[in-house]
């Protein structure tokens, strides 16, 4: 059934890290039970070429205790695009984009159903034998508040390569260049490595958080509200470097921020109580919602 | 039409006042509360202050360097805490090599690993009661399961073990405290970056916790430094005159038993070793028996027992010695009287001289670990010893040797202090 939608899934090169699967889509995204909902990229005429999809949320139910807090959702992610989740507070945006990285194993009397299928070699992030660790080597995270580690900024931004078990002062040091440079935030630290990370300022710490996140060098990238505890200036520059950031990887990001979602995202998916209400380009969500459920979100009639 | 506004400045009027009024009484609280609180936080400092200076005042002729490095002497002036200062030190260090990991370790696993479930919740609640309870409970539980128990005599172990199991609440608590502090943000991010739960706890969870851990850590070895009851509830001694078997050193003679047997019917032994030749030195008190407790040396009778001795032999050297006769009595205990003081009992059957003897021909060193068997006494049993003494002297040890335990936990607080500012500074989220 879910691979009725999405067929003809052609494996790239093998060995390279960044492939995709190229996803052949006869239709538009259909109505989301029951089947994915996947973009028509041909038609759609702002896309340059075929979409490669990089994630496929296959049947996916998630339930904290007895709370069913996701809803059989159905969506794919496309590979090296910005993928917003909107929707009004407490509709499952954040627990949606936790289940990418198992971020729900932390905490007791969670349980998913359902796949969250990677590509391209198909691990199921969520699959009941895959370990945690393995998924969160792939796909790292950039959280809601600037969460830094009370420690030196070369530090922060060292940790995961070093977990990766890269030793050595040049190695270290370089990881933690490219990672500053690709955060766009190399020349305005490279003289204070050795400052603690607290004394950069707010907007400068959330993008140490996606050096940090950077220097694992992840396939996925999720962002939960990474702007709404900066001011507009700080939250320009992050969405400018995730416009950068969409040249190596595949971004999801929550937003609250309508605005941030139409100007950031390529692909928005619009939820409602754990339900995937509409998924689409975002030109397409913005300009032509095909339910007026969404319409009403978007025009801030609800939510 | 004017009235209006001449009524409605009335009531803003009358507004003003009466919120001028609410802020003059509150202001007159918080002057009340001010002067009050100033008071009383003055008072308590002063009441301290006075305390200190009294026993300052009290144990001024000892306080000087020698107090800190003589040995015990039934001489108040002659008499420092040499003994007191290595035993209290020596049992710290079990003390803190016992409760400091474990206490981390269990914060560690409640906080990070355990699950919440009714077993935890039990470890929980235990912990919080076993802080509550009385010191001499530890040392009764610590006679049952350790002197009687696992056999570990009146030693240095025993003691450290005991003050261990005592503070261990203490770093348990303190170690959870902080790491609770800690937020959930900064494991979610070193999760997120691929990190196990022990890469967390190694990288960020133990480092940023470190001020209050330590603190903890601080606060509980000066709870233990001062704490008197459960030590003499397993059998500390307050008159030592062997010092703690220093590691490697040469073996002494292991004649503690019979020191000890001797001190009890207050006739102090000192021995000594010289070749193959074991010496006692058996100091006779003027006063007769019972009569009181401490008596002053009239004289010493040296006795010497040749290598290898039998419990005969041991007698007959006894006997050779002016004043002294010995026998076995009925028990088949050897006894070593004296017309003036009675007797004094050195040990069933001379195992413990004939043991002395045995090991010191077989010559050794002491292992590393030896000291730990040793008997000790520590400074508040020091301090509680003098001061049930009679003579004005020994107040005036007891209040010196009292000046030095509050000076070493004031020293202890105040590194906890300085560890929880310095520590601190450097952590804000
Ligand atoms: N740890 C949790 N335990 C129970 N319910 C939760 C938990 N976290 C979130 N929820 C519930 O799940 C729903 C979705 O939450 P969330 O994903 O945080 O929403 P948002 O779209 O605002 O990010 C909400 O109804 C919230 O109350
Ligand atoms: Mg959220």
């Amino acid at each position: 059934m879910t691979s009725a939608n999405v067929s003809n899934l052609q494996v790239g090169n093998a060995g390279d890290r960044q492939r995709a699967v190229e996803v052949v889509v006869p239709t538009h995204g259909r109505d989301v039970s029951g089947t994915i909902a996947a973009v028509d990229s041909r038609a759609a005429s702002s896309s340059q070429s075929a979409s490669l999809v990089k994630a496929e949320v296959r049947g996916l139910d998630f339930y904290y205790g007895k709370f069913h807090a996701l809803k059989n959702l159905n969506l794919a992610i496309y590979d090296k695009k910005i993928t917003a989740l909107i929707g009004p507070s407490g509709c499952g945006k954040s627990t949606l984009l936790r289940c990418f990285n198992r971020m729900h194993d932390l905490y007791p009397d969670t349980k998913y159903s359902g796949e969250i299928v990677l590509h391209p070699d198909g691990l199921n992030l969520v699959g009941p034998g895959i370990d945690p660790i393995t998924v969160r080597m792939r796909i790292s995270m950039v959280f809601q508040k600037p969460n830094p580690f009370p420690k030196s900024i070369f530090e922060n931004v060292a940790f995961g390569p070093r977990l990766r078990g890269i030793k050595g002062k040049d190695a270290l040091e370089a990881e933690v260049q490219r990672a500053l440079k690709g955060a766009a935030l190399w020349e305005e630290c490279k003289d204070r490595l050795q400052d603690n990370a607290y004394r950069l300022s707010g907007g400068q710490q959330q993008r140490l958080c996606i050096a940090r996140a950077l220097a694992s060098d992840p396939e996925v990238i999720l962002f939960d509200e990474p702007t709404s505890a900066l001011d507009p200036v700080a939250t320009l520059r992050i969405e400018e470097l995730m416009r950068e950031l969409r040249e190596k990887v595949t971004i999801i990001v929550v937003t609250h921020n309508m605005h941030q979602a139409s100007r950031v995202s390529d692909y928005t998916a619009f939820m409602y109580l754990g339900e995937l209400v509409e998924y689409g380009e975002t030109p397409q969500i913005f300009q032509r919602p095909k339910k007026t459920m969404t319409e009403e979100y978007i025009s801030g009639r609800f939510g | 039409m004017s009235a209006a506004p001449v009524q409605s400045a009335g009531v803003v009027v009358g507004r003003a006042e009466e919120a001028a009024r609410m802020v003059a009484s509150r202001k007159r609280w918080d002057r009340f509360f001010m002067i009050g609180g100033a008071v009383l936080s003055f008072l308590c400092i002063a009441v301290l202050a006075v305390l200190v200076a009294d026993l300052v005042r009290d144990a001024w002729p000892r306080l000087e360097w020698g107090f800190l490095t003589r040995d015990q002497s039934n001489d108040a002036e002659q008499a420092g805490i040499k003994t007191a200062i290595l035993g209290t030190g020596l049992v710290m260090l079990v003390t803190a090599v016992t409760a400091i990991p474990l206490g981390i370790a269990a914060g560690i696993y409640l906080e990070e690993y355990a699950k919440k479930n009714w077993f935890t919740t039990i470890i929980e609640i235990n912990i919080a009661n076993l802080a509550g309870v009385p010191s001499i409970i530890w040392g009764l539980m610590a006679l049952g399961l350790l002197v009687y128990g696992l056999k570990t005599g009146q030693s240095i172990l025993t003691a450290g073990l005991t003050l261990g199991l005592l503070v261990l609440p203490i770093v348990i608590v303190a170690t959870r405290e902080s790491i609770r502090s800690i937020p959930q943000g900064i494991r979610e991010a070193s999760f997120a970056c691929g990190a196990s739960r022990l890469q967390t706890v190694r990288y960020h969870i133990l480092p940023y916790s470190m001020s209050g851990v330590l603190t903890g850590c601080i606060i509980a070895m000066s709870r233990a430094i001062g704490e008197t009851a459960p030590l003499v509830t397993i059998g500390a001694l307050a008159y030592i005159t062997s010092v703690p078997a220093v590691p490697f050193s040469e073996k002494a003679w292991p004649l503690e038993a019979v020191a000890t047997r001797a001190v009890q019917v207050d006739a102090p032994i000192e021995t000594g070793a010289s070749g193959g030749v074991m010496q006692f030195r058996i100091e006779l008190p003027d006063e007769t028996p019972g009569a009181k407790k401490h008596a002053v040396v009239k004289a010493t009778r040296d006795v010497t027992i040749p290598a290898g001795a039998s419990a005969a032999q041991v007698g007959e050297a006894i006997e050779a010695t002016p004043d002294l006769t010995a026998r076995l009595d009925s028990t088949g205990l050897l006894r070593v009287e004296n017309e003036q003081f009675g007797g004094i009992v050195l040990g069933k059957d001379t195992s413990g001289v004939a043991a002395a003897l045995a090991m010191k021909q077989e010559g050794g060193r002491h292992g590393p670990l030896d000291w730990l068997s040793s008997s000790f006494t520590v400074l508040p049993i020091q301090v509680f010893d003098w001061v049930s003494r009679p003579q004005q002297n020994f107040q005036i040890n007891a209040a010196a040797a009292g000046v030095v335990l509050v000076m070493v936990t004031l020293v202890m607080n105040g590194v906890a202090i300085f560890l929880r500012v310095r520590l601190r500074k450097r952590l804000q989220w």
